[in-house]
């Protein structure tokens, strides 16, 4: 049975294919393995590193946390010309917690000095986020992250994650665990000069 | 000092795996008999020195030697034996290696003898083989090096290389990480390493379908060799698949075995189409028909396990499975781009080749149910495809990530799984050639009259939904078609021989190990049904927050619950919590719950469902505690303890251990169905030298 | 005739049977009851049906991070409110996209997800069907010289064929 073969005399004739059908498994095939690619190299982009421009991004803010901004919806196009700290944070972040009390102390400590903080409030519920905000005294501008567009764009690791811009929008400093005010203070007196 | 033997032995694999490639192709093109041969040879070579390779590994780690990044990455001190083994395959890098072993032994072991058919094909089936072992023996020494060392820098950097990197020094860490705790459950000790040889030994059949392609080979001859082969991976890759659902149940703890994780959808999707592959090519060797479509199968089935491996390996979707994100990327890319755009370009041009006489006597025949059966399986393979990029798909086009889970699928597929069990059930019936709607009617309607018995009686007992009601009625109606296939198959020996019947059941299954076997196979996915069915469709779960003392009823169960145990090894424990130590690393925090279950008329039963919390922040595991009965089990998960309650949550799965007893049986009936029958031993031998006369007259 | 019809139908009836299958799928489900306290349950039965991009791949009732905890106690404080399930999955839709639902709606971006194998399956559908007649019109005439199949009525031919299957293989 198996070995039986078919004669090319005996095949069917069949009409010569149109190039179109015949090469058009091929271009699928290249479309996806260009697909791949792209998927591959978007996955592996890594977050912003400093000398690097800051993603721009539009965050709408918290009701009562407009901070030193006084618009909402704000984006960081809007900031240029001011030193930008950006903090991804969540309430249920337990390193967060640490970094609190520095963050609103630098905050008070540069805030009419030309530096804006924006906490980005990364996948967290409204009620808990107040809470935590009340907790540690933060009146800086801070914001639901919605959608997760924000930190999709800074590819952030996970909470707590830190990035100071400067006035040109480039970013200076990353830190992807918690800070604390003499390292914070010691950037804005660099980017401040 | 081990270690470096096993790195000298990887290369040598490698310069082997190379030679062999570039001799084979040399041969294939001049055929010249000394060159194949040395090719062939050379081949062999490969899996002796991986062998090499990977001992050296596991010795550096039962000997602890820390100066190897990957003993220190995968073991300590405190990890016992058998898992400083088996570590082989608990990392990335390791994996790998492990990954290039298996292939080497089904490479040894195609080639370990001078083929005696298909002679025109071997040194085409050797470059293809070889080539794709090649690559993955250069990834590793490129990319994924397990016999990387340590090193430090002066100001105390510690950092992994093969060699060493100028201005640094040796470094020796003083203990390891130890293996990953997730990886140390015995369920996910031997699930990947059936997996891996599932995905692995597709390699084999794919290599004989390019190769056959190269060789412009047109006759059929190879493909019975390529269906064995695809045999083997199918069942481990079901193995694998089973196990893996089975690892889940036991130990992550949340009810069920299997949520449509891009992990398993991509150990799936081969699996459906090697399974397409085994029905079709049936087809071919009976008919010698449908060459091309076979052709695409087999391609397709190498192409998705490369593409799952790529994308679970590389971090392009991400998954509770996936490994870390890693520098395999764009290596592994290419080697995609090589085999999917290569197996569509040979195909465009080898096409000639490929022309099958595709007649049809009757759109109502086995042929007919075949094709039917293949359209139902690649259907469903499209669903499960859609379904596992769909979300990589709108990322790119919209930017919206999703989420696609498993409601999607079982509304998608549900419908799609009927018809192929209604046709498991017509097509056994179906002649070849020709059949007829009457034959059909009536050799199943006693099927079809249970079938629909079936429905009537658990409609009777209360069961509405119509879905379910379908289920049965088809799984029904299947195993009654597929058991009285048996019982004509014994009544027709015994009436022809004498034979008595359990005599005649032995005989029919010796003499057609491929029929009767894939028809236990068939009872097996029946019974399986059975088991999905239910878990699906009436399952019962509820969760509290308990005082000690106080119970929840569910079902038939009263749950009591009467304490918890905190153990936490980084502060003095509870004399206790010795008995949770005895072979558990001390990196595991364990918090148990201790229930007492009581049902009317029976003793007593305790549960100790536990949490396993790794104190190094990778995770947490939670085993439950399970009352087996043959119709449901009762699954109690252990949510933890806080302020003197524990938090439980009960499920009732019900007849979900027809799921694992419908797999062994599936299991069985693929190794009945593989095992050589005398006749084919002898086939074997005879069958070649004609093939072979003719592959040199081509 | 008949054939072609008997096929053709089957063809529909597994159409039928999918697109009854996501018509089903859009069914509401009741609004949980508001009389007595919300419980786990209440919440776990909307939590399945929902995924947490902390844990990705796990369903928002199984995951054990704090952030998937908040989640749940905020359907609670949500179902306490008096919000239905499809208020609540749309709150959560709001905050965190798309991704947090098990079951993508069948509009918008996500419709492709719903359609793309019904289209497959009408297009492969519709192309087997061409190529099964093709291939027997191809054969019409050596069916008609053949002999017809053998007619399987009793045990003994089926003795025969048995023994014939077995000889071929």
């Amino acid at each position: 049975m198996s070995e039986s073969e078919v004669d090319e005399t005996n095949a069917e004739e069949q009409p010569a294919r149109s190039p179109l059908r015949r090469y058009l498994p091929l271009g699928l095939v290249v479309a996806f393995v260009a697909f791949l690619a792209w998927g591959l190299f978007t996955r592996n982009e890594t977050q912003p590193t400093s000398g690097a421009a800051a993603p721009d991004f539009t965050l709408a803010l918290f009701n009562d946390y407009p901070g030193n901004i006084g618009k909402t919806p704000v984006s960081l196009a809007d900031l240029r010309g001011k030193v930008v700290l950006i903090n991804f944070w969540a309430s249920w972040c337990i390193p967060c917690a640490q970094e609190a009390a520095d963050l609103q102390a630098a905050y008070q400590q540069y805030k009419d000095r030309g530096v804006v903080f924006l906490g980005v409030d990364y996948l967290d519920a409204e009620t808990d986020a107040r809470n935590y905000l009340k907790r540690f005294n933060i009146d800086y501008a801070n914001g639901p992250d919605l959608g997760t567009v924000v930190s999709g764009r800074y590819h952030i690791t996970g909470v707590p994650e830190t990035y100071i811009v400067d006035k040109a929008g480039i970013i200076q400093f990353t830190k992807i665990s918690p800070v604390n005010q003499a390292e914070l203070a010691a950037v804005f007196e660099r980017l401040l000069k | 000092m081990i270690a470096d033997l096993g790195l000298i032995a990887l290369v040598l694999a490698a310069l082997a795996s190379i030679y062999s490639l570039v001799t084979a192709a040399m041969g294939g093109r001049t055929k010249r008999a000394d060159l194949i041969e040395s090719a062939r040879r050379a081949a062999v070579m490969i899996a002796p020195l991986l062998t090499l390779a990977c001992l050296s590994i596991i010795i550096s780690n039962l000997t602890g030697d820390y100066s190897l990044e990957y003993t220190y990455r995968v073991s300590n001190d405190t990890t016992p034996t058998l898992l400083r083994i088996t570590a082989l395959w608990g990392g990335q890098n390791g994996s790998m290696l492990f990954w290039c072993w298996l292939l080497s032994w089904y490479v040894f072991f195609t080639f370990l003898r001078p083929w005696k058919s298909n002679l025109d094909l071997q040194p085409w089936v050797n470059f293809v083989a070889i080539g794709t072992q090649a690559f993955f023996i250069l990834l590793v020494i490129f990319y994924a090096n397990p016999f990387a060392r340590l090193w430090v820098d002066a100001a105390g950097n510690v950092s992994a290389a093969v060699f060493q990197p100028a201005g640094l020094r040796a470094y020796i860490a003083p203990d390891g990480t130890g293996l990953n705790p997730l990886l140390r459950h015995p369920g996910m000790i031997i699930h990947p390493p059936m997996l891996y040889l599932g995905f692995v030994g597709l390699t084999i059949p794919f290599a004989y379908a390019i190769g056959a392609m190269l060789a412009r080979n047109k006759t059929d001859s190879w493909i019975r060799a390529s269906r064995r082969a695809t045999l083997i991976a199918w069942l481990f890759l079901s193995l694998g698949l089973l196990l893996g659902a089975r690892w889940a149940y036991d130990v992550l703890g949340w009810g069920g075995y299997w949520g449509w994780d891009p992990v398993e959808n991509s150990a799936l999707l081969p699996w459906l189409v090697a399974t397409a592959f085994l029905h079709s090519v049936i087809i071919q060797e009976k008919r010698s028909m449908f060459k091309i479509w076979n052709m695409v199968l087999i391609l397709l089935a190498f192409c998705l396990m490369v593409l799952g491996t790529f994308v679970t390996r590389t971090g392009v979707i991400s998954s509770v499975h996936s490994f870390a994100r890693s520098s395999l990327g764009v290596p592994f890319l290419l080697f995609v781009a090589i085999v999917f755009v290569g197996s569509v370009g040979l195909m465009i041009d080898r096409s000639n080749l490929l022309k099958s006489e595709n007649k049809l006597d009757s759109l109502f025949s086995r042929e007919a149910a075949f094709v039917l059966n293949n359209f139902v399986f690649v259907a469903i393979t499209f669903t499960v495809f859609v379904g596992t990029y769909y979300s990589m798909f709108s990322e790119l086009f919209t930017g919206q990530k999703l989420t696609v889970g498993p409601p999607v699928f079982n509304q998608l597929l549900g419908p799609q799984v009927a018809v192929l069990v209604l046709l498991m059930g017509i097509g056994p019936l179906v002649a070849w050639r020709k059949s007829s709607p009457e034959a059909l009617g009536r050799m199943s309607w006693k099927s079809a009259l249970l079938g629909v018995g079936v429905m009537i009686a658990l409609f009777a007992l209360g069961i509405k939904p119509f879905w379910v009601l379908l289920g049965f009625g088809l799984i029904g109606y299947t195993a009654g078609v597929t058991f009285s296939e048996y019982w004509r198959g014994m009544r027709a020996r015994h009436k022809l021989s004498g034979e008595n019947y359990p005599t005649a059941l032995t005989r029919l299954f010796q003499r057609n190990r491929r029929r009767y076997g894939g028809y236990l196979i068939h009872v097996g996915v029946l019974v399986m049904g059975i088991g999905v069915i239910g878990s699906l469709n009436f399952q019962q779960q509820t969760q509290r927050s308990m005082e000690p003392g106080s119970s929840v009823t569910l079902g038939n169960y009263t749950l009591t619950y009467d304490h918890a145990l905190t153990c936490d090894p980084t502060s003095t424990m509870p004399p206790d919590c010795a008995d949770w130590y005895k072979d558990r690393g001390r990196d595991i925090e364990v918090i148990a719950g201790y229930f007492t279950v009581s049902q009317a008329g029976q003793a007593p039963v305790e549960l100790t469902p536990y949490r396993e919390v790794f104190l190094n922040n990778t995770g947490e595991l939670s085993p439950p505690g399970v009352l087996t009965t043959i119709g449901e089990d009762l699954y109690v998960i252990f949510l933890g303890e806080q302020s003197g309650f524990g938090t439980v949550k009960v499920f009732i799965n019900p007849l979900i251990q027809f799921l694992w007893s419908g797999g062994i049986v599936l299991v069985i009936g693929t190794i009945v169905a593989m095992w050589p029958s005398a006749a084919e031993r002898r086939e074997a031998v005879t069958m070649p030298e004609r093939v072979a006369v003719r592959g040199v007259v081509q | 005739m008949r054939r072609k019809l008997i096929l053709l139908f089957g063809l529909m009836l597994m159409i039928g049977l999918l697109i009854s299958g996501v018509a089903l799928a859009q069914d509401g489900t009741p609004p949980p009851p508001t009389a007595r306290p919300v419980t786990s349950d209440d919440v776990n039965r909307i939590a399945r049906q929902m995924y947490c991009p902390i844990c990705e791949n796990e369903p928002l009732d199984a995951c054990r991070t704090a952030a998937c905890a908040q989640w749940r106690a905020q359907i609670g404080q949500l179902l306490s409110e008096g919000q239905t399930e499809s208020q609540i999955k749309q709150y959560f839709v709001e905050r965190y996209g798309l991704r947090v639902l098990a079951e993508p709606p069948a509009s918008g971006v996500t419709l492709w997800l719903w359609v793309l194998p019904v289209i497959g399956l009408v297009i492969g559908g519709a192309y087997v069907v061409i190529l099964m007649r093709r291939m027997r019109a191809r054969n019409t005439a050596s069916v008609k010289a053949a002999a017809s199949a053998p007619k399987l009525s009793d045990a003994g031919d089926y003795a025969q064929r048995v023994e014939r299957d077995l000889k071929n293989f």
